[in-house]
């Protein structure tokens, strides 16, 4: 179902590039911390007839397909660019948990990402690996997370390097970022280590 | 929603499972009922922004209608007492647990911002 806020906010930068405007700086934050749940945002400098706005933007689908795929625009610093994808997949983790169960999607996803070693997650992978069970492959939950999560990795990458213009090299270390992030947040690897600290490593 | 709100209707979910799981612990099947509802009514309350402390009726609608689609010549009487009077009061559990489950169904808790509305890549081809 459209989100009035998005379809608000595609329609406004819709008009400002319609007007001769253009998206002069792109930032963004999921303004993650300690035991909070993220806030995704888009600051987006504008211009208009030489005239600059800065444009804060909460995150929505729809705000996010404009930028992927309309009007393409990569986030100017890179580790920005991997909060936005990190955001793009927690988005898209969520819709597998909600049509499989959040613990089998996410068992699917550390399955899919051991496959992955250009994606350098081997430490991170190796903590939430013990936090997750072995899903079967051979049910139907499992080809259709799999494949659902498999689209949404690899076709982020390939936006990336095809619509953002990332080199294939920025856009493997975007993911790398991006994937450490989104299993960060998912299995609260932060918050655990900010609740019970291990002295002395 | 902040943690806190999501910690309550954690909260509320875990009360209404238990109402449900063990029913006789909480007293009658009509206080029951009164209980189960109004964790729903504050459930909702939470989850749907639209909702205001004035017009919480909109759960009673819809359980009013679910009682209506249960039983034949349903009145506006409790669901309990009805089913007393046809001595059928062991089916209020079970006929409880499809209105919890479709309410909970209808009105999920969703973490943070994200609503389940995918970015879809399916049509994105190799780099």
């Amino acid at each position: 179902m459209a989100n009035p806020r998005g379809t608000f906010q595609v329609d406004f930068l819709r008009s400002v590039v319609e007007n001769g405007g253009r998206i002069a700086n792109a930032r963004f934050s999921l303004q993650r911390g300690p035991l909070k749940f993220v806030e995704p945002v888009y600051s987006l400098t504008l211009e208009q007839n030489g005239v600059r706005s800065l444009q804060e933007l909460p995150w929505t689908p729809e705000l996010e397909r404009y930028l992927l795929f309309d009007a393409p625009r990569r986030v100017d610093d890179p580790h920005e660019e991997a909060e936005r994808f990190a955001a793009i997949l927690m988005n898209n983790l969520e819709t597998a948990a909600e049509r499989c169960g959040k613990d089998f999607s996410h068992a699917v996803l550390v399955q899919l990402l051991k496959e992955r070693p250009e994606y350098e997650l081997g430490h991170v992978l190796a903590r939430v690996e013990k936090l997750t069970a072995k899903p079967s492959p051979s049910s139907v939950q499992y080809v259709d997370s799999l494949t659902f999560l498999r689209h949404s990795i690899d076709g982020l990458r390939n936006t990336a390097i095809a619509g953002l213009r990332h080199t294939p090299d920025e856009a493997n270390q975007v993911m790398t970022e991006a994937l450490t992030i989104l299993l960060d947040e998912t299995f609260h690897l932060s918050g655990s280590d900010h609740l019970f600290p291990k002295h002395g490593t | 929603m902040s943690p806190r709100e999501t910690r309550l209707v954690e909260f509320l979910e875990a009360r209404l499972d238990s109402l449900l799981t063990r029913p006789a612990a909480w007293g009658t099947g009509h206080s029951v009922e009164d209980q189960l509802l109004q964790l729903l009514e504050i459930r909702r309350y939470l989850l749907d922004p639209s909702t205001s402390v004035n017009d919480t009726y909109r759960l009673m609608q819809d359980y009013t209608r679910f009682v209506s689609a249960t039983l034949a010549d349903a009145t506006s009487e409790p669901l309990a007492i009805q089913l007393e009077a046809r001595g059928r009061s062991e089916e209020l559990t079970s006929l409880l647990r499809t209105f919890v489950d479709q309410e909970l169904a209808a009105n999920r808790l969703r973490r943070g911002l994200w609503g389940g509305d995918s970015i879809d890549f399916s049509h994105v081809g190799p780099a």
